[in-house]
């Protein structure tokens, strides 16, 4: 990922950079904040060359010296890197990572570690890198990255400065998607989805997201015409496509797609996520006032807290079922 | 990289510096200046509120050269070495990475010894509440019998995690939250001392953005200040902070209060678009309504106002909202806000917040079914049960409804309207090319989308006065309208009949009732419009065709913009 | 790249460097070794980031050729493998090729191994050597100051700068010293500068670094050169250069913290104390606390106790060699005195008290080197 390319992505993200290396103004530590695929991570890279560049020019680094190379490649030994181990970042990496910041610098005597989905610290790891990220001893600056800042510590909050990333466009999402060989509605599709959920799908989805669309459709307009028929469906159907509470999880999502898709219809506008369902969301968006699709898309996002606090699966779904049919 | 923090080179070196902790200042230089100060102390506050400064001063004052005093002289060697850490007998230990009993027992074998180079041994403990229960009774028994060199302070930002057993023995003080006041005349002493330039507005935002804390406020100067070309304008903490500016809270805030359901949504893209976080949006808004709620009982005290800088817009809205409308939707946003936090979907809940907050707000809304819904989320299986008993009365109901029909009379009060209503007879179906052409003329994209947006709950409506009108009328579609007249195509001629000739009453008040605007219904069959809509197309010059082409369906068009002519098929 | 090499050489060098890489470094590159082939011999560095290791073998000696360049050039090699394969190796000799995008082939004999290298660019690069703080000691100096210094570290890392032994120069005198804060353990000793005058403060090596360079110090009065740079401390050998990382942050200043006076005054035979001390901890370890009580007798004994409340108690009287100034009853940490009785060589120490709530001295009698600094404890 280059600079000039981040900078069209992320415009104002990058100025802040350019503008903190460029007036040496680094903060001893940020959290920068934004959703999947907002490139967080190759910014931070980004940042970390053009601190130990010495082609550095305007704040951007030259991305073609030995040490751009290194720590693209993760071997710069002044540039760290503390994932996850498993579910969570533990309270012994933070320790392991303090004692390796009471050494100086190995090479330039500055040194910068960049926590990956920092929200994911415990309690006592996030609490441990307070004191050592308020107090380093020497130039340090640490990079937390999360997709939502609101779960990290306050206490860490209010001693890093916050950059917060713009989340990818949905085109540019679609188009990625579309180059890895989806069809245009289950790009568009994928593109909606978040990220965390995606990363389990990404090879067999295909298919896989195709048939969960077409059921989306024949439940949406059963829900609409038969309702005892949608229950059948359910049981025969929905509930065998979508078996776990993961796969359920991308269900919901792509049913909430649909109800938003009526908001666009009435609201004249956007992005559709069933473009060529057209013909049946206008005629659905005529019998459905906007205050009951509303109501419908509580429904599904308050089906998806719920399935989280596992619920059974099929009640959860019938009973939904059942609101949406008193919505539409 | 050697640039550092503003919050660390502007940390209060002497108690009177400290912004906003009179209370705590006061009484703890007293206790100085008379030596009577105590062995141990718990300091407890929000973040950036000052505990851990204030536990370094008072480690220096009482070891100061010069002591007893009210104030470190930060001049002597004691004073010189506690603050660069070359004082080995000033203990910081930080509780969360050091919370094992050892750590603590440590500290108990070692406090008998007596303090090398200063008087006092000072243990600073921070972030105190994180040590483990075996550690907190470690500390306990040191704490009981200390010697008469060492003194501990304790630090923490969550006192109810500290068992009671220590918090008395120890001198307790609460550190406050910053007042914004305070907040933002330390910021523009430092601003002036780093001879920089803000904008009185961007100060005030940074202040108010800080929530108390002065490291946050600090944190966001520097940030601010470092991304600004020259003087820190308002603009650049919006940029930094992610948050949105005071109008466009007021803007939302204002289409809420009008029950503005699509200037609600269109507020929520654009969030989206500017790349702003939806959370933290809804967090604003709710602190705007609450300062809204604390001006409209205690007007004229600005300064207990958290967020919102009074400006005419804050003045116009709280004079317009009613205290109960103020409640109820912030009763509303803070029940979604809950839940938005966990939502994977921010943007849609955002969206679905603001239009079911503006329904609510506006009182327009019979409670439907759904809003009494999603207040019960709990004893699923009566829920259920219940439901399933209301679908049943339903579809029994739908199966009863071409029978029985009765057209009840509606007697509400829209009756005399609905006569005001220009009413021209003549209800043949060719006979209406007149009024077609002339609807055509004036016929606006934007009026269509509108009506069609708030169909739904006409047809709700004509369902609620007429449910056999209802039945006919599903059958069609609004397809033009001036704002005066609406043109209603349908696919059989029977349907079309029957709803000019008897339900066109029905129609016209619900639409009056839904829009608050009468309009006249010109009815047509699918063809006929087709033929009228080409030959009003045909005589159009091609030039003009984008603005004057009303019979152009917006979906169609919106949908050929998204996917393009040759994937879509145009169904009528 | 291409030489060959004499393989005893090529072993005994890849098992020094192989000592610095450790196996669970985050770093990629680190779990390998850099090997470098010059005109003048071939030079191999191992490090886990906190040290390094890197060794020199010699084109020739005058007496014997080790190496034999074809081509200049060098490679990053998986240690793990490396090492096991070169010791496995059946020739007397053995070639390394580097082809392109860093393939390797090892040959000797008829064996032949193919190994996938890693970019030597990516290497992280030794400290450019300063020659401004650059001096000489013998080996067997070097070996017994960081004896003497090392044991009274802190192991706590709540002030990680204690971890280390810190190194204050002036002039051509290099004093060492190490504390946890209840001990402080001082050496001194004079030194070869090679740029005239040295001026080295805050210079602090971690205590870890210090006992993996005991390993290679031998007990020879070799000189070995040490240069101090930025962020980097280099103890030069003949072929071998070892490198540690130093510990950021600011050291304690030590010396205003000796007193310069004393108000009772103590010689003792360093064994005689040391066991007696010994006998005394059996009772107070059992406390916990390693709680000893030292009283000032009248005809020049000292009586040594130590009490637990389950167990007992014991006394043992001393004799002193000299005792001078007023009566003193004190009582102190009896282990950190035995750590530090343990690493004097002299026959008899000098105790110096200045009251019973301050600091006092423990130093060998026939030199002024070394010194020994105790917080007492207060026993009520």
């Amino acid at each position: 990922m280059k600079w000039t390319e981040m900078e069209v992505e992320q415009p104002t993200v990058m100025t802040m950079l350019r503008q903190a290396v460029k007036k040496d103004r680094l903060s001893h530590a940020y959290i920068f904040e934004g959703m999947h695929g907002s490139r967080k991570e190759e910014a931070a890279l980004l940042m970390a060359q053009s601190i130990f560049c010495a082609r550095q020019t305007e704040g951007r680094p030259c991305e073609s010296c030995v040490e751009c190379k290194r720590i693209a490649h993760g071997n710069h030994p002044d540039v760290m890197f503390l994932h996850p181990d498993g579910d969570s970042i533990k309270k012994a990496q933070v320790e392991a990572l303090q004692k390796e910041f009471t050494y100086k610098g190995m090479e330039a005597g500055t040194k910068v570690y960049l926590v990956h989905q920092a929200d994911t610290m415990t309690a006592s790891a996030g609490n441990s890198l307070l004191k050592f990220l308020e107090e380093p001893a020497s130039p340090t600056m640490a990079v937390l990255l999360t997709e939502n800042a609101h779960f990290l510590l306050p206490t860490i909050q209010s001693r890093a400065q916050r950059i917060s990333f713009a989340p990818p466009l949905l085109s540019t999402r679609t188009a990625y998607f579309q180059e890895q060989g989806m069809s245009p509605a289950s790009a568009g599709l994928l593109a909606r989805l978040p990220d965390e959920t995606l990363a389990n799908y990404e090879e067999e989805s295909k298919e896989w997201i195709v048939q969960g669309r077409a059921l989306v459709i024949q439940l949406i307009s059963e829900v609409q015409q038969r309702p005892q028929q949608a229950l059948l469906t359910l049981q025969e159907k929905w509930l065998v496509h979508f078996k776990d509470r993961k796969e359920l999880d991308i269900g919901l999502d792509l049913l909430l797609f649909w109800y938003r898709d009526l908001l666009s219809v009435q609201k004249a506008g956007g992005e559709f996520a069933y473009p060529d369902q057209m013909q049946k969301l206008e005629s659905q968006a005529l019998s459905i006032t906007e205050q009951e699709i509303a109501a419908s898309m509580q429904f599904i996002l308050d089906a998806k807290r719920r399935l989280r606090a596992n619920v059974n699966n099929q009640l959860l779904m019938e009973q939904l079922v059942l609101h949406l049919q008193e919505g539409s | 990289m050697g640039y550092q923090a503003l919050y660390r080179v502007w940390r209060p070196r002497q108690l009177k510096d400290m912004a906003g902790q009179e209370h705590i200042t006061k009484t703890l230089q007293n206790a100085l200046e008379q030596e009577k100060f105590s062995h141990a102390y718990l300091f407890s506050g929000p973040r950036g509120t000052g505990k851990t400064s204030a536990a370094k001063i008072i480690a220096k004052a009482i070891n100061c050269e010069h002591a007893p005093v009210r104030e470190p002289c930060n001049e002597c060697r004691a004073c010189r070495g506690i603050s660069d850490g070359s004082v080995v007998d000033v203990i910081e230990i930080d509780a969360a990475s050091n919370n094992g009993v050892d750590e603590i027992r440590y500290i108990r074998e070692n406090v008998m010894s007596a303090p090398r180079d200063i008087s006092y041994k000072v243990y600073i403990i921070d972030e105190v509440h994180m040590l483990s229960t075996g550690a907190f009774n470690a500390l306990l028994k040191t704490l009981e019998e200390p010697p008469k060199h060492a003194v501990f302070i304790l630090a923490t930002t969550e006192p109810h995690k500290i068992p009671l057993t220590i918090v008395s023995r120890c001198q307790r003080f609460d550190f406050k939250r910053i007042t914004t006041k305070a907040l933002t005349d330390r910021m523009n002493y430092i601003i002036s001392q780093q001879e920089w330039a803000a904008e009185e507005e961007a100060v005030q935002l940074i202040a108010r953005a800080a929530e108390g804390g002065m490291r946050d406020a600090l944190s966001l100067l520097d940030q601010a200040s470092s991304f600004a070309e020259d003087t820190i304008t308002s603009d650049d903490v919006l940029a930094i902070t992610g948050a949105v500016s005071q109008r466009f809270l007021a803007e939302t805030i204002r289409s809420i209060l009008a029950g503005d359901t699509s200037a609600a949504v269109r507020a929520a893209d654009r969030l989206i678009q500017d790349g702003k976080d939806p959370v933290r949006f809804m967090e604003d808004v709710i602190y705007y309504l609450r300062d809204m709620l604390v001006a409209k009982t205690a007007p004229n005290v600005d300064e207990i106002l958290d967020r919102v800088m009074v400006d005419d817009a804050f003045k116009e809205l709280t004079g317009q909202a009613e205290l109960s409308w103020i409640y109820k939707v912030l009763n509303e946003l803070n029940t979604h806000f809950q839940q938005m936090k966990w939502s994977s979907h921010p943007k849609i809940f955002l969206e679905m917040a603001l239009i079911q907050t503006a329904y609510v707000s506006s009182g327009r809304t019979e409670p439907a079914q759904g809003r009494e819904v999603s207040s019960v989320s709990s004893d699923t299986y009566e829920r259920l049960e219940k439901k399933i008993e209301q679908l049943e009365q339903k579809l029994n109901k739908v199966k009863e409804a071409p029978a029985s029909e009765k057209t009840e009379e509606n007697p509400s009060s829209q009756a005399p309207k609905r006569k005001a209503a220009p009413r021209t007879g003549g209800s043949q179906a060719l006979g209406n090319d007149g009024k077609v052409r002339e609807t055509i003329q004036g016929a606006s994209r934007e009026k269509l989308q509108e009506l069609t947006g708030q169909w739904a709950a006409v047809m709700q409506k004509v369902k609620q006065t007429s449910v056999p009108g209802h039945a006919w009328i599903s059958d069609a579609k609004p397809v033009a309208t001036n704002g005066e007249k609406l043109i209603l195509a349908f696919q059989n001629e029977m349907h079309r009949s029957m709803v000019d000739t008897k339900f066109r009453d029905a129609i016209e008040s619900s639409i009056q009732e839904v829009t608050g605007r009468s309009l006249e219904t010109v009815t047509l069959l699918n063809q006929q419009w087709e033929k009228v809509k080409q030959e009003y197309k045909n005589q159009q010059p091609a030039s003009e065709e984008k603005e004057s082409e009303p019979e152009k369906d917006p979906f169609v068009d919106e949908a050929i913009k998204l996917v393009g002519e040759d994937l879509l098929e145009i169904k009528d | 790249m291409h030489f060959t090499i004499q393989r005893d050489a090529f072993v005994h060098s890849v098992q020094h460097v192989n000592k610095a890489v450790s196996s669970r470094t985050t770093i990629p590159i680190l779990t390998g070794i850099k090997i470098e082939a010059t005109n003048y011999g071939v030079t191999l560095t191992g490090s886990d980031s906190d040290i390094s290791i890197e060794t020199f073998i010699p084109a020739s000696d005058g007496e014997k050729e080790y190496v034999t360049i074809k081509e200049e050039g060098s490679i990053v090699l998986q240690a793990r493998f490396f090492a096991e394969i070169v010791k496995k190796l059946p020739g007397e000799e053995i070639e390394v090729a580097v082809q392109d995008q860093f393939a390797t082939t090892l040959r000797s004999g008829s064996v032949v191994f193919n190994l996938n290298g890693l970019d030597p660019e990516e290497y992280p690069r030794l400290p450019q050597l300063d020659e401004d703080n650059h001096f000489q000691m013998p080996q067997n100096l070097l070996k017994d100051m960081v004896r003497q210094t090392v044991f009274a570290v802190s192991t706590q890392e709540t002030r990680p700068v204690l971890t280390g032994v810190n190194l204050e120069g002036e002039e051509s005198e290099l004093i060492c010293t190490a504390t946890d804060s209840h001990r402080l353990a001082m050496r001194k000793a004079s030194v070869e500068t090679k740029t005239g005058a040295m001026s080295l403060s805050n210079v602090v090596i971690p205590g870890k670094s210090l006992n993996e360079l005991n390993k290679v110090l031998e007990d020879s009065t070799e000189l070995v050169d040490i240069i101090v740079t930025e962020s980097q401390v280099l103890f030069k050998f003949e072929n071998l250069l070892f490198f540690s990382r130093l510990l950021d942050g600011k050291y304690p200043v030590t010396k205003n913290m000796i007193p310069d006076h004393a108000k009772t005054e103590l010689v003792l035979r360093t064994k005689e104390l040391l066991s007696s001390l010994e006998r005394a901890l059996l009772l107070s370890r059992e406390a916990k606390n390693n709680v000893i009580n030292l009283k000032t007798m009248n005809n020049s004994e000292i009586e040594v106790s130590s009490v637990s409340a389950e167990v007992g108690k014991v006394t043992e009287k001393i004799s002193c060699d000299t005792m001078e100034g007023e009566e003193l009853r004190i009582s102190f940490n009896g282990k950190n005195i035995m750590d530090a009785l343990k690493v004097i060589d002299s026959e008899t120490i000098k105790i110096r008290f200045t009251g019973a709530m301050s600091p006092f001295t423990v130093q060998p009698t026939d030199h002024d080197q070394m010194l020994h600094l105790f917080s007492p404890v207060r026993t009520y």
